[in-house]
């Protein structure tokens, strides 16, 4: 475990959203400790015989369920709006630079990658509100299983206004109509003398850019940098923070390790004490527990799927448990549970082909209703919807507003699958 | 040699430590029936590359478990001096020379298959006649499944004189053809975007593997060959038949016909390339 320490200055100069360049994103590395675990239970797992699917239902352990109140003011869901300055720092000059300097194609168009659920499309569309850039947004699927040929009569003329096509992913469908709108798109953006900023689904860009060599065309690559353990660090706390309410303490069940530094208590220091004395007197010598190292590289560095986790691991002790504590009442505690004690929904033994085809369809285009599915895939509309009711059970995907995507709390054990099976994965996370 | 002296060669039947010579051959049992399943279970277990060492190890454990067996039987079952062990020895070479000549080829031959390495389980091999997935090899034979379901046995010993084609070669991967013969009449640019499109969007495809659409003219219609690889070389026929099934449609929707749908008292005669 790591020494007791204050947020440290490094972490409060490093911004806690940032894009950088496609070749510059590395991926968040797990703790030592969680390697080794791992690298045994592995071995373990690999050698035992599979569980029952029933056997891998969630559960909460000794840890009774939170609130939802209380869950929803300290993880509440994230707003996506803060990409904003991330935003204006990576494009704002690009986008309203000269367009007559920008004479090759990677000077004009740019690209965004985003992981799945990372709020890319929504901070997208709200950037280029704020900054009166036309947003060009995709015709519906129907429309592109159609040819989508009208849709192409009403690209902008005019070169000075910048574009932001936000969701790049749903200007096509893997359907053999459905290559030839962005097929279209891409040669007419090629020759555009505009400016253009494109957002895109990790997963999209995968399959792009093996399908169509998109890489190719459009160089200039940006994604949000990996959300790693210190950002996830100010991240959470940030999120945590309730007005006229006490501060929060994230503390880990098993050894009382502090997963996040324990907050500032002003009010407390009325003798001068300095902050660290004043942690002091209240936590003792606190530890930092390793659970945000092992969030953050289970996570790829994706805000949403380590937000879910973080939200799911946490829980309150009953009420003759939180006696036994001797627990300061200066700031309230929240339990999480250890990292090796999660129980995250993963894949049944008994997922086959069909499985495997509706996740992996699903991410490759973030999430579609049921019918578009059986448009897309060998399956019956009955199968699909077998295989979507059987993965729902497991809590491996869900429906929002009737479309069907990846629960974040399975992404990972998703994607190491498909990737175990051959399957194109996205790159990064 | 002669009776007499064979005979010589053995311990009397009241020398004989049948105990000793009951829990040998157990055990050889016991560890053959042992190997026989751990290696399978560890095999399902490891990742490709050390299953790809490990299931065609199986012949030579057995082997391996047969020699030792032996090795501890012959000083129990005969008189122990260099003479009488020489002697068996060769009365047994001349025996399995003529009896189980063809055993022991074949048993050599499995040997050799180990290091050679021309088909190994989960290959798509095809010897004479039977084309299927490789699934098990045993000390003398394998065992190949076709796609209608059927298991063929074949002696190592075909790896002699016979020629092994191999699709995969220990890869996952394999080429997948889907032919389409159309009425000439058509704008074959277009014919072969959509059929390359095809495979590009199946669910089925590796896509790390390059696509082809090979284009022939022939006197009464055009063949297109699209080749591709699917993820699992065991989708082979599904691939090949989604292919098939979509090419179809999407050609039909171009009005793009099939050779016979257009010309239906000329259908193509040499169809066999």
């Amino acid at each position: 475990m790591n020494e007791p320490h204050t947020d440290s200055a490094e972490a409060e100069q490093k911004p806690l959203w940032r894009y950088v360049p496609l070749q510059q994103f590395a991926r968040p590395k797990p703790s030592v400790g969680e390697t080794a675990r791992k690298g045994f239970l592995g071995l373990f797992w690999r050698f035992r015989r599979y569980s029952d699917p029933d056997e891998d239902a969630l559960i909460q352990g000794e840890l009774q369920r939170l609130p939802e109140t209380l869950r929803d003011q300290v993880t509440p869901a994230p707003d996506w709006t803060i990409l904003h300055t991330a935003l204006d720092d990576a494009f704002h000059k690009w986008l309203k630079a000269d367009r007559l300097k920008a004479d090759t194609t990677a000077d004009r168009l740019s690209v965004l990658i985003a992981m799945p659920g990372s709020g890319q499309s929504e901070a997208l569309s709200h950037w280029a509100l704020s900054h009166e850039v036309l947003v060009l947004d995709p015709p519906a699927p129907e429309q592109l299983l159609a040819g989508a040929d009208c849709w192409l009569d009403n690209l902008p003329q005019d070169p000075a206004i910048p574009l932001v096509v936000p969701t790049l992913d749903h200007f096509y469908l893997r359907h053999i109509e459905g290559l030839q709108l962005i097929r279209q798109l891409l040669y007419w953006l090629a020759n555009w003398p505009g400016r253009c900023l494109l957002g895109c689904s990790s997963w999209a860009w995968a399959y792009l850019s093996k399908a169509l060599r998109v890489d190719t065309l459009l160089t200039n690559v940006w994604t949000l940098d990996a959300l790693d353990s210190e950002r996830l660090q100010i991240w959470f706390s940030q999120l945590a923070k309730r007005h006229d309410k006490k501060p929060v303490n994230f503390r880990q069940t098993d050894n009382g390790f502090f997963i996040i530094p324990p907050p500032s208590l002003d009010e407390h220091n009325t003798d001068g004490k300095s902050d660290a004395e004043i942690k002091k007197e209240l936590w003792g010598d606190w530890k930092l527990s390793n659970f945000l190292i092992d969030l953050a590289a289970y996570s790829r560095g994706n805000p949403a799927v380590a937000w879910a986790i973080w939200r799911h691991s946490l829980g309150q002790l009953s009420e003759d448990e939180t006696e036994k504590h001797d627990l300061h009442d200066a700031a309230e505690t929240i339990w999480v549970k250890p990292w090796q004690d999660l129980r995250l929904p993963s894949l049944p033994h008994s997922a086959g082909q069909s499985e495997l085809f509706v996740l992996h369809t699903l991410l490759l285009h973030d999430g579609m209703t049921a019918l578009l599915l059986s448009q897309l895939l060998p399956l019956s509309p009955f199968e699909i919807q077998r295989v979507l009711t059987s993965l729902g059970r497991f809590g491996i995907v869900e429906k929002i507003q009737e479309r069907w995507q990846i629960n974040p709390l399975a992404y990972h054990s998703v994607r190491e699958t498909l990737d175990s099976e051959g399957f194109l994965v996205d790159n990064p996370g | 040699m002669n009776d007499i002296d064979l005979a010589k060669l053995f311990r009397d039947l009241g020398q004989l430590q049948w105990v000793q010579i009951a829990a040998v051959i157990v055990s050889a049992w016991l560890s053959v029936i042992a190997i026989d399943r751990l290696i399978p279970w560890l095999s399902g277990r490891l990742s490709g590359r050390f299953r790809l060492y490990l299931m065609p190890s199986l012949p030579v454990f057995r082997l391996f478990i047969v020699v030792l067996t032996i090795g501890f039987l012959l000083p129990l079952v005969i008189k122990p001096s260099l003479q009488n062990f020489v002697a068996i020895l060769s009365v047994a070479g001349v025996a399995i020379g003529f009896a189980f000549k063809d055993y022991v080829s074949s048993v050599i031959a499995g040997v050799i298959s180990i290091y050679e390495r021309p088909y190994r389980p989960g290959d798509w091999i095809k010897i004479d006649d039977a084309y299927g997935e490789l699934r098990s090899v045993s000390l003398r034979a394998m065992r190949v499944l076709t796609p209608d379901d059927t298991v063929v046995t074949i002696p190592h010993a075909k790896i002699w004189d016979t020629a092994i084609y191999n699709d995969t070669d220990g890869e996952r991967h394999l080429q997948c053809v889907a032919d389409f013969y159309l009425a000439p009449d058509h704008d074959a640019k277009v014919a072969r975007q959509v059929l390359h499109d095809v495979a590009l969007t199946s669910p089925f495809l590796h896509i790390f593997r390059p696509i082809t659409v090979i284009v022939a003219e022939k006197p009464r219609y055009t063949h297109y060959r699209l080749k591709a690889y699917p993820i699992d070389s065991r989708d082979q026929f599904q691939f090949a038949s989604d292919m098939t099934v979509r090419g179809k449609a999407a050609l039909h929707k171009r009005s793009i016909l099939s050779a016979n749908a257009n010309y239906p008292d000329m259908l193509p005669v040499d169809l066999d390339d």
